[in-house]
């Protein structure tokens, strides 16, 4: 939905809605006979992206043998000169219906259907059809021919359900003004500040006290100021925000509701401490004999004591003396909920477990993670700020060891560089020089990586304070009996092989998403890519934002950087969501169900799982903004009463029946999840048969034997459904529509599959459709081989 | 030691193809040369180009330098590189499979020397006789001489019998060692 | 239990006492070891032809008679395990069935006796077995080829079953971080003065820990640390004198055997203080 589309009244009440959802089915096709029904046909070169492997001129001369449509070709029809060509044929009358070829309508579309409202078109009069990433980039450059053909029928499909499309308007939600920032961390924290200006907030945190990894920082690089104390004031001024709800250890439990209009479910683990109630004197701490309550640390935000259970005797000496009753035993976890129009991620990193590379002995006394090294130098330090060996002794020779566990392809590691240890190893290495000035300090990298502003200035300084670099990646790090440990390792500029002792080593672990980064995503309908980060809307463009359009994310949980670049994240986001939250209302796509006919037998009420639909007067009845338009109602009506507007029967069968006229293909119906993945392997270049023709839909649940058997008929040699939604009210009946389908098309003999992609499974997606085309082509092949003798066993008949 | 400078002559693209279409070939263009491979090796040390060099060598084309290295004959086939390497290249298997090409190229070394040896006790008898192998390598390898008081003590031990063990019918053996020459034509 | 045994070249050579204490150990617990017919060589390191390496290990895992495959040599099981792997390429499993009488079928699944014992015996039915717990210190090496590449058994750098296994029999496995260190053996005839050196650093290190013996599960590692021992302590000028034992030797103490049928007697390094210290007779 974009923002050039406006839905007819500003709030639309729901009655009215609901009365628009019950039409009569000969609204549907007056509308589909109205007007003349010129569709132009508009394709793009996309420089040679798509002319060199596909022969548009063909495409053009055979789409204006049919007197209805105009055909044009563009270089660049994203371009103004491309652009004014269509917004001129529109103006000029000349095209009422406007199919584009060019590149996934993922790019582009918002471009196009905002320059045909300013024509006066109708922005849904306008689609395109994918000829770049789903035709020209993923086949072989050799079979022009056989990509010629399947655009040409992609096309023709596309113009047969252009032809009947309602000129429809997004409906209108009022929304929820007020965000959950997930996460307390630098990223979260500048977030919520920020967005506090003007909106609620909500911010919640795992832990039991706000600043993430941050406040478990000594010094931040590169200007080696402490961490705490740039952060303290921001967590202290989150508490004392009038507009921001700031609760720990809290967790997302549950997700429900639709974009701009969520109600989550939080978890809240117990404290056994009210914080509301706890004036930090420490009495408590004073009278427990086991130590297990407790202030986190002294700059904690809240500031307030907490137990820890796992130690409690359960004596209750801190209940008696504490002077606020603020204690209480017994608190169990607790569930609430709100209610919130936009969320933003901020879960940040977790470093890797270096266990797993065994040739660096982790865990070893002596042998840190970069992580545990600050935090014995930060606010949280358990050793009084000082670096300490386990004896207690100042280490006097210190080694870094870069790369541990990141740049790895094996599979056993991460593929990506986790980015900021070249600096923050430098800073540490930094660090020990000045604690102790004739103390050695070796940096063992693969490539220094210090790029942007004031970073090489930073290597400089830290090479002029005598730090010792060495390029090579550590071989294996050998503790030894007096404690020490040997490095061993090849120094690569000279390519000798070495062996040092040193006191300590600090590993410098892969920075992964945290722990549960997965579920939130999944709860949240947005997608996480093979690294596990949360997938942007844009890599590039829309940094901040995610293919969900109520769901921001900011910080590590869009990959490793510093707090500079959390920071800049945090203030995007919160901007982002301030105009998002701006608008008032959010526009909803009106392909909705509607129900044409109705026995009232109930059957699409039960199988709604968003309850949107329910018997009001023996009829059933659609609350549109409940609806998520995922159709599961369409096949579950008995007498074919309900369709989705844009995407009934009908329309879809006119458009597979215009795919397969030229030559007979596989026919993959794909959801937008799964679409994104099709994109994703276009990008990539990762190459798969012509005979695949995607068909997007809302939802593969909308399909029924219908339409599949309609697919056979025009001569598709096999179906697959390909859904990528991770939502389990849906997914957990995929597989009773597969098994459905495929007995109710098992007439025709040919291969039918469902296969569950998400996002991120590329290069499963192709291999799937490769392996599927091959089935297919080798079942047609025998199929009309034995057609062929039966042929001719039967000259009798 | 004189290094000549790498020119367009030095490089043999013909090279290159050959050992990166093989299985452990193909990874070996995403070497990032960290040098964790030199590091484990237990041998580097001994070697005329480090298994990281070698690598680099083998991307370049170089040849001549790379199938006459003593790298691929010092290598103890530890898999240490192997199971380390962040880009899942394999230089053990590497240098396995440099060999047979050096062998191909006519390189000889002691290492050939004995490769030679051992195959031909495998092939005539099937199974490695100690004995055997050592007194048909002495043959040309002088310097063995020196393992003789060694030689003696295993003996007493009964941990060198002379009686040497043999397979009943080693024919089979042949179309086996005849699966290389095989193996080569069919690529 | 019952196995398809392959010994490789070195049990009727080098390892002439792992041979022994095999069949002492084995037979007592009822675990049925059958000796493949006619076998051949696994090809070793020295072979250079991955190729014919492959068909030679193929013929072996041919005769494997729908059993499991049981080999006490860490380099015939890293050649089979390897050969295994890459015959499940039908290609070139046709390719090397052309060379063979009896064809491979794919399925056979080698396994070092290590693995016998501590995954398919378990160590609880060994430690019934034990007769006389060892109150000694030792040192675990499993060498490089047990577990590289890569297999199911252990992890390739960090293997436990041998700890685990002295363990088992009341002694006490050290911490050795150069368990699975090369030793050289395979370039001792090519390149003696390398061979030993890295001998040397397993030895010192061993030594270092102050164990009682090194156990291995390897006849070409104990040929390296036994038999050489005395060569890398003269050439480097140290004294080591660390008993050398095969696993097999290990339990067969703990399950109390003489130490003559388990073949200790026939060690280059004297065994007779560890035997003193456990006290076994000699």
């Amino acid at each position: 939905m974009t923002e050039n589309e406006q839905p007819l009244v500003k709030e639309q009440k729901e009655e009215t809605i609901r009365k628009e959802s019950t039409i009569d089915k000969s609204a549907i096709e007056e509308s589909a006979k109205k007007g003349s029904k010129k569709i132009g046909v508009y394709l793009c070169r996309c420089g040679g992206n798509i002319a060199d492997a596909v022969d548009l001129q063909a495409v053009a001369d055979n789409l204006k043998e049919d007197k209805n449509v105009i055909v044009n070709i563009q270089d660049y029809l994203c371009s103004s000169v491309g652009q004014d060509k269509i917004k001129n044929d529109i103006e000029k009358g000349k095209v009422d219906r406007v199919v584009i070829g060019s590149c996934s309508p993922k790019l582009h579309l918002e471009t196009f259907r905002g320059m045909a409202k300013n024509a006066g078109l109708n922005p849904r009069l306008l689609e395109i059809t994918n000829i770049r990433e789903q035709a020209s980039w993923v086949h072989d450059k050799e079979d022009k021919t056989g990509v010629t053909s399947k655009v040409l029928g992609l096309i023709k499909g596309a113009a047969a359900r252009m032809g009947s499309i309602e000129p429809l308007s997004p409906l209108a939600k009022t929304l929820v003004d007020r965000t959950l920032v997930i996460g307390g961390g630098i990223a979260g924290i500048t977030t919520a500040l920020e967005l506090s200006d003007s909106h609620d907030v909500i911010l919640i945190e795992k832990k039991p006290y706000l600043g993430g990894h941050m406040i478990g920082l000594s010094k931040t690089f590169p200007t080696l100021d402490c961490s705490q104390c740039i952060l303290t004031p921001r967590m202290v001024a989150v508490h004392n925000n009038p507009r921001i709800s700031m609760l720990t250890q809290t967790q997302v439990a549950d997700v429900q509701g639709s974009p701009g209009d969520y109600s989550i479910t939080l978890k809240h683990s117990p404290r056994y401490v009210d914080i509301g109630k706890c004036i930090n004197c420490g009495a408590c701490a004073r009278k427990c004999p086991t130590g297990a309550i407790f202030l986190p640390f002294a700059q904690a935000v809240p500031q307030a004591y907490m137990i820890d259970m796992s130690k409690c005797s359960n004596c209750g000496a801190c209940v008696k003396i504490c002077p606020r009753d603020a204690i209480n035993l017994e608190e169990k976890e607790e569930t609430s909920a709100i209610a919130v129009g936009a969320v933003a991620i901020a879960t940040g990193f977790e470093p890797i477990d270096p266990t797993f590379i065994e040739e660096y002995n982790y865990p070893s006394p002596n042998i840190l993670t970069a992580i545990e090294f600050e935090e014995m130098l930060s606010a949280k330090s358990k050793t009084g700020m000082r670096l300490q060996k386990a004896d207690g002794t100042f280490p006097n020779r210190v080694a870094f060891v870069l790369c541990a566990g990141s740049r790895d392809f094996t599979g056993k590691g991460r593929k990506h560089c986790s980015k900021v240890c070249c600096i923050y190893s430098q800073k540490q290495a930094q660090l020990v020089k000045k604690m102790k000035e004739d103390s050695q300090a070796w940096i063992f990298y693969i490539d220094m990586r210090s790029g942007g502003r004031r970073f090489e200035e930073f290597y400089h300084h830290t090479q002029e304070k005598g730090v010792n670099y060495v390029r090579g990646k550590v071989a294996e790090i050998l503790p030894k009996s007096d404690g020490t440990l040997m490095v061993q390792y090849e120094d690569t500029n000279l390519g000798r092989k070495g062996r040092e002792i040193f006191d300590m080593v600090i590993l410098c672990p892969a920075l992964i998403p945290s722990t549960g980064t997965k579920e939130i995503a999944d709860k949240l309908g947005v997608s996480i890519g093979d690294d596990g980060f949360i997938e942007e809307k844009h890599v590039k463009l829309d940094p901040v934002n995610t293919l969900n359009q109520s769901v921001f994310a900011a910080g590590c949980v869009l990959g490793p950087k510093d707090i500079h670049d959390s920071v800049t994240e945090g203030i995007s986001a919160a901007h982002k969501v301030s105009q998002f939250l701006g608008k008032g209302m959010i526009l909803i796509p009106p392909e909705k169900p509607v129900i044409l006919e109705c026995n009232g037998c109930g059957d699409c009420v039960k199988a709604c799982p968003y309850n949107a639909l329910a018997l009001e007067g023996g009829k059933a009845l659609l609350s549109p903004l409940a609806c998520t338009g995922c159709g599961i109602c369409v096949p579950a009506c008995p007498i074919k009463g309900i369709e989705i507007r844009n995407f009934t029967r009908d329309q879809v069968k006119a458009q597979l029946q215009g795919i397969l006229s030229e030559a007979p293909g596989v026919i993959v119906f794909i959801d937008p999840y799964a679409y994104a993945a099709a994109d994703i392997a276009g990008v990539n270049r990762k190459q798969y048969s012509s005979l695949v023709r995607l068909v997007s839909i809302p939802s593969v649940h909308i399909l029924d034997a219908d339409v599949v058997n309609a697919a056979f008929e025009y001569g598709a040699t096999g179906v697959m459904l390909i859904e990528g939604i991770t939502d389990e009210k849906l997914t957990s009946r995929s597989d009773d529509l597969y098994k459905k389908l495929k007995k109710d098309t098992r007439k025709h003999k040919k291969p039918i599959r469902y296969s569950h992609i998400e996002t991120a499974q590329y290069e499963k997606l192709t291999d799937l459709l490769n392996v599927f085309a091959s089935q297919a082509g080798a079942k047609a092949q025998k199929m009309s081989r034995k057609e062929e003798i039966s042929d001719k066993e039967d000259p009798v008949s | 030691m004189k290094k000549e400078p790498i020119i367009p002559e030095s490089r043999d693209p013909a090279f290159i193809e050959q050992v990166i279409k093989t299985p452990v070939g193909e990874k070996i263009p995403t070497c990032m040369q960290c040098g964790i491979c030199a590091g484990s090796c237990p041998v580097s040390q001994e070697m005329d180009y480090s298994p990281r060099e070698l690598v680099r060598m083998v991307q370049l084309g170089l040849k001549k330098e790379v199938l006459s290295s003593s790298t691929i004959w010092i290598c103890t086939t530890c898999f240490s590189c192997s199971v380390r390497c962040p880009r899942g290249i394999h230089p053990t298997e590497l240098m396995e499979t440099l060999k047979p090409i050096a062998i191909a190229e006519g390189i000889k070394n002691r290492n050939v020397k004995f490769d030679n040896v051992f195959s031909d006790v495998i092939k005539t008898n099937g199974r490695a006789s100690e004995f055997l192998l050592i007194s048909k390598y002495s043959l040309t390898e002088p310097g063995m001489i020196k393992q003789l008081p060694f030689g003696l003590s295993m003996m007493v031990k009964g941990k060198l019998p002379l009686s040497i063990q043999r397979m009943e019918n080693t024919r089979e053996l042949e179309a086996i060692f005849n699966l290389g020459e095989k193996s080569r034509e069919k690529k | 239990m019952k196995y398809s045994y392959y010994p490789g070249c070195a049990q009727h050579g080098t390892a002439v006492d792992y041979r022994i204490s095999v069949g002492a150990v084995f037979g007592r617990l009822g675990i049925d070891l059958e000796e493949v017919k006619n076998w051949n060589c696994c090809g070793a390191l020295h072979v250079p032809d991955r190729t014919v390496k492959t068909g030679l290990c193929a013929r072996t895992l041919a005769s494997a008679r729908g059993l499991d495959m049981a080999t006490p040599c860490n380099l015939c099981y890293s050649n089979l395990m390897r050969a295994r792997v890459a015959l499940q390429d039908s290609a070139l499993r046709t390719m090397v069935n052309e060379a063979l009488i009896e064809k491979y079928d794919g399925n056979t699944k080698p396994k070092h006796l290590l693995e016998v014992i501590v995954k398919d015996l378990g160590l609880a039915k060994l430690t019934e077995q034990v007769k006389r717990p060892l109150k000694i210190k030792a040192v675990p090496y499993y060498g490089c080829l047990l577990t590289r590449p890569e297999n199911d058994f252990d992890s390739p750098q960090n293997p436990k079953s041998l700890d685990e296994l002295i363990l088992s029999l009341g002694a006490e496995p050290v911490k050795y971080y150069y368990k699975t260190k090369c030793c050289g053996g395979p370039i001792l005839l090519t390149d003696e003065d390398i061979a030993l050196g890295l001998a040397k650093e397993l030895l010192v290190m061993a030594k270092e820990t102050g164990a009682d013996c090194i156990v291995v599960t390897c006849p070409m590692c104990h040929l390296q640390l036994d038999a050489k021992q005395k060569a890398v302590e003269s050439k480097f000028n140290i004294r080591i004198d660390l008993s050398v034992i095969y696993f097999t030797q290990l339990m067969g103490l703990a399950m109390g055997f003489d130490p003559k049928e388990l073949g200790l007697s026939q060690h280059l390094v004297p065994t007779h203080k560890l035997i003193a210290k456990i006290g076994g007779r000699q």
